[in-house]
């Protein structure tokens, strides 16, 4: 016999993994490409900030506290892979000298507000496989999910920050060359689902 | 330029390269972005009732799909125009893809009814499966839509007396589970 709350877990962990869906992933790679394995502290600190901003909205919005437009929240998450990369590539191309570099402050700052967008897409993909019943069960099922949502940003995260750390002190690629394709890739395949969306949305 | 930096650099052509990643599912003119393929199923066993009243929930785009890739087309269902043997047709596909056997032995349900979701994207189909009596086994089935989608995720939820509850997260090849009372 299964759990409520494994089922839901699994629902979570499946959901930002998911390839054809990969917004979520690929807005995690915007966000750890200036970074290193050997910065690994911000890393969690921004991904800690990311996990609130999405733990709230996703909350809330479960809840029908808070209600949006789906249509816009899809375009929204993009819009948010897009602005981080190019932060980064306007921010820190000359990485690792460069002497303008805004203060982490400012990262984790937008790091927690893209990261309510990004909940209130969860949410969507949540309320479409909660269950009625009472109160506790359906609280039971967004912590799960929640929880879920959380093991799987962790691992995308160690990918991506062992895949910078084999590209650039294995086959000693430069920083600021992996932070250029990393981010450039992340603005066009961002460019490219907002049109997506924008078509989507009109049509 | 070193030349591994140049190779590297060339990654930045893979956003250009023609994806195989936009498949449109052929048929489904779906208003979703995002599209994802989860439905959801609860089973709710009311012993004083002696039923098994159950709640399935489907994509109204995805439930059309997969009837008229039986054949059953221009049903529209869930609107005004809905053709008169629209229910026939759901009822059909349910018989074959929700499938409940109490002590091992296959039981029929009664098709009460459907209502579309809230926001119009969905409908949720009631059936119950009645005299439910002395039940020490009961295998069921969610298969629906996996015929068309093998992405397709059913969460199935069954709810009993004295609070038990079962949950499933049921998918292609994996769409069954018994439980013993």
């Amino acid at each position: 016999m299964s759990s409520t709350f494994n089922v839901y877990l699994q629902l979570g962990f499946d959901h930002i993994l998911d390839i054809q869906g990969y917004d979520h992933i690929l807005f995690l790679v915007a966000l750890c490409a200036i970074y290193t394995l050997r910065s690994w502290k911000k890393v969690i600190i921004l991904a800690t900030a990311f996990t609130l901003g999405h733990s709230l909205t996703l909350a809330l919005s479960a809840l029908e506290i808070l209600k949006f437009s789906p249509l816009i929240v899809e375009i929204l998450i993009p819009v948010t892979i897009l602005f981080t990369a190019v932060f980064n590539l306007v921010f820190h191309y000359g990485e690792p000298n460069t002497e303008k570099k805004p203060s982490m402050w400012v990262n984790y700052g937008f790091a927690a507000l893209f990261g309510l967008i990004h909940g209130m897409g969860f949410s969507n993909f949540f309320r479409s496989t909660a269950l009625p019943g009472e109160e506790n069960a359906f609280l039971l099922q967004l912590f799960a999910f929640n929880i879920g949502v959380e093991l799987g940003q962790m691992i995308i995260i160690a990918i991506i920050l062992v895949a910078a750390w084999l590209f650039l002190q294995q086959f000693r690629i430069q920083q600021k060359y992996w932070n250029w394709i990393v981010s450039g890739i992340a603005a066009i395949f961002a460019v490219k689902m907002i049109v997506e969306r924008i078509v989507e949305a009109a049509g | 330029m070193k030349l591994y930096n140049l190779a590297f650099l060339m990654l930045f052509c893979f956003p250009f390269l023609p994806s195989g990643n936009t498949v449109e599912n052929a048929d489904t003119q779906s208003k979703e972005l995002h599209k994802y393929y989860v439905g959801k199923c609860l089973i709710d066993y009311n012993q004083e009732e002696q039923a098994l009243q159950v709640s399935l929930f489907m994509f109204l785009d995805d439930l059309e799909a997969a009837l008229r890739a039986q054949g059953a087309d221009k049903l529209f269902l869930c609107t005004e125009q809905e053709a008169e043997n629209a229910e026939l047709y759901l009822e059909r596909y349910l018989q074959q893809h929700l499938k409940f056997h109490i002590n091992d032995t296959l039981r029929p349900y009664v098709f009460i009814g459907k209502e579309s979701s809230e926001d119009f994207m969905g409908v949720w189909c009631y059936v119950e499966v009645t005299e439910v009596v002395d039940m020490q086994k009961l295998k069921f089935r969610n298969d629906v839509l996996m015929e068309i989608y093998d992405e397709q995720k059913n969460v199935v939820i069954f709810r009993g007396p004295d609070n038990k509850e079962a949950s499933y997260l049921f998918q292609k090849g994996e769409a069954e589970a018994t439980l013993n009372f």
